[in-house]
């Protein structure tokens, strides 16, 4: 056989072959992208995110007054769940500090979030704490039910005139 | 006519009870601690000094009448700085006839059972002389039907058992031959014998017969073990704690201060449980529990104890929600009856100072409603008739005094002096005055602010006698049924009286609720509906508006939204067009719909279930009988009448050869692989438990955001901080403690339901109808699951993250 008679055919083979392994990479492309697509339901962009703005100052960076204040307050827990310490505890909400992450946490249980996160607050300055202290001490807020997730949408986690952002995904 | 009778019994219940004791010998191994007594120790019975401590007491409290305290101390106007203390002299005696305190509950009925093979008449009696009325009264069900291997395994254990424990009352118990010579105690005859290795079939017999045959048909099958209780009078301030004592509280319960604390033993409670710690531990749940009340010698071990893993997944999770309500409530709710006869045992002197105590012994006001029962009284006239043993002197303080009353008392089993005993309380209660008028002091009924920075306030004390009971000496007095006057067992020697099958222990508000739907719908009537809703082809809103099937579905939804508020208020409503929208709108309140598949009953899917046929027997009635006395059924008990059938399903109830015929696993992956499966604890009401299989995050009740965080920060460290900040506050809902909810559960995901603290897949639960989510499943692993334990939903997040997310934190919609 010529190479002149060889060519056209092997061009029609290596088409159709090119074509077939076109079409494989397209199929697993597309089975592998389909694997990865998430199944959860999407969050509603109607209720509140409730991610918190994590601590930026370590208790040693705060002032003396302030690391006092944070000591006495810490050592008025009522409770110690599994390290989770309970200060406060009412209908309206409940004050918790988290040893490890280093938090106040206020998780709100009814509404009207505003005004029961401003007695909260208050809570703290009771203790003689300024108002821009509660930033770095650090206190954060959390919506404790649904309800109160849908009816705040652009709830913040931080104290009133405290400034910061979620933690940001390291990409 | 009692030989056709028995005969007809044995054909009725010859396979239960051989399943009951296929794996008595395994079992025993088990629930008893190591029985493998290469030891034969010398009998030296002293069953009283030598009583088990168990950690799970329920506590009794003995009230008034009305469900008040007997001791009633008001507390006058108090002044002084906040958080000042204040302390509260609480001072009296009290009474106690230990005789009679022990026989409250009444012996155990497993001399029904197995015969009375603790009774001396029956270890010496001679076999060749009884008639064959007698000789059929010799043995109880479990010597006539079971079969021969089984029956010597039995006791072949309880030989080794005793042999190696001689502190057992039957070390010393002599045993004569089948013709009433020769009586030798357990370890003459080991010592004589060597341990027991009964023939098989077909082995010759000539040596056995020739030794321990001649004595084998008197050896029983259970032993006894004796074990401690403890009164104690628990003191509590404030009529908003008593409230919350009455009425039950979110959280803990109020924390007594202990007054007093006496050590008792209850001989008679752990013949037939010889198992109990094992089975505490398992089938009574936490929130059943007298630690859940904090305090005492047991602590508040629930949350910590590995021992809690094994507690029962309850589908229904309302029963021992109710029961937790019920440990609360015992204070008004505890029956009468009982109450009057710890009442018949504590005499309580009201030697008050203050002249207001005198409201404590009030008459009672006739006419008002009469307390509802939280479980059925068993039957009268024992107290006094069982064992007891006499208090140990190191439970008394200078001030008790204590005499026995009838020195020739066969019960009294030490020989002990201290039964009739007179001791006393003297004690301080300290309460502080609140540091803020504005929260909520309980333990305070009034304060003002004098306006001096000083404030005044006023309570009251009050003081309980508590009865700390192992929890099984209710259960397993409770365990047994029996009625003279019950047909559907022919030549059944029963005694009405005898106690009944546990729900004779359950509240009766909890029965109601769990057989009677308390108005609401009921699992079988929701499973009725729901098939007539979806089968009648509709598919619109207003379809489900001309089925009335789907119409008495949405109106038992709207019950159920308004029965549970709690529940609503968490899920915000539910919409729905068609059936399968509006059978998903159930989600949430499964587990609080009543099911009539709980106790004594089975599992649909168990074979045999549909046709009432289950372990060969006819009516659930017959079913119930022989739960008890023996250990393998109380392994019945546990796993077929205690479990839920989801629990009974995934677990495959492999494990007890008596549960031969329940259903295996029937696929998908168990829950909580890895990890502890879901029971149906509330852990002390932090969770509200919406979803189907129970709490499945935080089973061992040992959650915290704190240990969260340090998991976090094990597996993940970079990430720690988005994932604890970021997408766990977002995904989850909080719990009743303001942390955040490991048993988060979203029934409306648009992939099914989502899960756990990061909303991910679960396993199946076929039973509930609910198939498999776990989308790396196809790539052999199974990390997309939050049904499991919150330490496991972390790692699980982690590891699906780090395996099969590209880019990272897709999966997770609050990390966009």
């Amino acid at each position: 056989m010529k190479l002149s008679e060889i060519q056209p055919k092997f061009k029609f083979i290596a088409l159709f072959t090119s074509i077939g392994i076109l079409g494989l990479v397209v199929i697993l492309i597309i089975a592998f992208s389909s694997f990865k697509k998430p199944v959860q339901p999407q969050a509603k962009p109607s209720i509140a995110p409730n991610n918190i703005v994590p601590p930026t100052k370590k208790t040693e960076e705060l002032p003396k007054n302030v690391q006092t204040i944070k000591q006495q307050i810490v050592e008025s827990a009522t409770e110690n769940k599994g390290g989770d310490l309970t200060l406060q505890k009412n209908e309206a909400f409940i004050i918790r500090y988290i040893p490890a992450p280093n938090v106040f946490m206020v998780t709100l249980l009814q509404r009207p979030a505003e005004t029961y996160k401003s007695q909260a607050e208050d809570w703290f300055k009771k203790y003689g704490l300024k108002q821009e202290e509660l930033c770095n001490l650090p206190v954060r807020f959390s919506l404790g039910t649904n309800k109160l997730r849908k009816e705040n949408p652009n709830f913040s986690s931080l104290p009133k005139d405290c400034s910061g952002s979620p933690v940001l995904l390291k990409k | 006519m009692i030989r056709i009778a028995t005969r007809i019994l044995i054909r009725l219940l010859a396979l239960p009870i051989a399943c009951f004791l296929i794996l008595v010998g395994g079992q025993w191994s088990v629930v008893s601690g190591p029985v493998l007594a290469a030891e034969n120790l010398p009998p030296a019975p002293a069953p009283c000094t030598n009583a088990k401590d168990t950690a799970q007491l329920t506590d009794n409290f003995v009230t008034t009448d009305e469900g008040e305290a007997p001791i009633i101390i008001p507390v006058e106007e108090q002044t002084g700085a906040p958080g000042q203390q204040v302390t509260v002299n609480v001072s009296t005696t009290f009474q106690i006839d230990f005789s009679k305190l022990q026989a409250i509950f009444g012996p155990q009925n497993s001399d029904y059972q197995e015969g009375k093979t603790q009774d001396q008449e029956r270890q010496s009696a001679n076999l060749i002389s009884l008639e064959d009325q007698d000789l059929n009264q010799f043995n109880g069900p479990i010597q006539k039907i079971s079969p021969v291997s089984l029956l010597d395994s039995q006791k072949v254990k309880f030989v080794e058992y005793v042999a190696g424990n001689p502190h057992l009352l039957e070390s010393d118990d002599k045993y004569t031959d089948i013709e009433g010579q020769n009586p030798k105690n357990i370890f003459e005859l080991v010592t004589e014998f060597g341990f027991p290795q009964p023939p098989k079939a077909g082995e010759d017999k000539t040596d056995w017969n020739e030794k321990w045959g001649k004595y084998w048909a008197k050896i029983p099958t259970a032993y006894r073990e004796f074990y401690k209780g403890y009164v104690e009078f628990w003191a509590y301030g404030g009529d908003k704690t008593f409230s919350q004592l009455k009425d039950g509280v979110v959280g803990d319960c109020p924390t007594p201060t202990v007054l007093r604390s006496v050590e008792f033993v209850m001989p008679e409670f752990a013949r037939t449980v010889g198992t109990s710690d094992q089975l505490n531990n398992v089938v009574v749940p936490c929130a059943a529990q007298s630690y859940r009340h904090g305090t005492g010698v047991n602590g508040d071990e629930c949350g910590n104890t590995p021992k809690t893993a094994q507690n029962i997944k309850d589908e229904n999770g309302n029963v021992f929600s109710k029961t937790l309500k019920f440990c609360k409530q015992l204070v008004t709710k505890f029956p009468k009856d009982v109450a009057e006869k710890f009442k018949k045992t504590i005499k309580i002197s009201f030697n008050w100072l203050s002249p207001k105590s005198a409201l404590a012994a009030e008459t009672p006001p006739t006419g008002g409603p009469t307390p509802i029962p939280c479980f059925k009284i068993m039957s009268e006239g024992k107290e006094g008739n069982a064992p007891f043993c006499a208090v140990a002197q190191n439970q008394l303080i200078p001030g008790d005094v204590c005499s026995n009353p009838n020195p020739q008392d066969p019960n009294n089993l030490n020989k002990g002096q201290n039964v009739l005993c007179t001791l006393t309380v003297n004690k301080s209660v300290t309460l502080n005055l609140p540091t803020d008028l504005t929260a909520e002091n309980p333990q305070w009924n009034a304060c003002h602010d004098n306006g001096n920075g000083t404030i005044a306030c006023t309570s009251t004390i009050r003081v309980f006698p508590v009865i700390r009971i192992p929890f099984l000496a209710e259960i397993w007095n409770s365990t047994y049924y029996s009625d003279d006057t019950e047909t559907g067992i022919e030549g059944s020697p029963q005694k009405t009286g005898r106690p009944g099958i546990y729900t004779n222990f359950m509240p009766q508000a909890v029965s109601q609720v769990l057989f009677e739907g308390d108005g609401l719908i009921t699992r079988d009537r929701y499973r009725e509906l729901s098939s007539l809703c979806q089968g009648g082809g509709a598919d619109s809103g207003d379809e489900l508006v001309d089925n009335p099937a789907c119409v008495e579905l949405a109106e038992a939804l709207e019950a159920l939204e308004a029965a549970f508020p709690e529940i609503t208020a968490q899920q915000g409503g539910c919409d729905y067009a068609t059936p399968i929208q509006l059978k998903q709108c159930f989600g949430p309140y499964w587990g609080r719909i009543t099911s009539r598949s709980l106790p004594g009953q089975v599992a649909d899917n168990v074979q045999g279930a549909k046709d009432s046929k289950v372990l060969g027997l006819n009516s659930t009635d017959e079913k119930e009988r022989f739960i008890g006395a023996t250990d393998c059924s109380k392994d019945f008990t546990k796993d077929i009448a205690l479990k839920p059938k989801a629990l009974q399903e995934h677990i495959g109830i492999t494990k007890q050869d008596c549960n031969m015929n329940a259903a295996s696993n029937s696929g998908g992956t168990q829950p909580g692989d890895g990890g502890t499966p879901p029971n149906s604890n509330d852990c002390s009401g932090l969770y509200t438990l919406t979803n189907p299989v129970g709490n499945f995050g935080d089973p061992n009740c040992n959650y915290s955001d704190n240990q969260l965080y340090i998991k976090l920060q094990n597996i993940d460290p970079s990430n720690a901080d988005f994932w604890f900040f970021t997408i766990a506050p977002c995904e989850s809902l909080s719990r009743n403690d303001g942390a955040m909810d490991p048993n988060s559960y979203n029934p409306g995901s648009t992939s099914g339901s989502a899960w756990g603290l990061f909303q991910m897949g679960h396993a199946a639960y076929p039973e509930l109808g609910i198939p498999e989510q776990i989308n790396d499943i196809s790539l052999g692993t199974q990390y997309d699951r939050g049904d499991v334990e919150w330490n496991l939903q972390a790692s699980n997040a982690v590891s699906h993250n780090n395996n099969y997310q590209s880019p990272s934190f897709e999966y997770w919609a609050c990390a966009q």
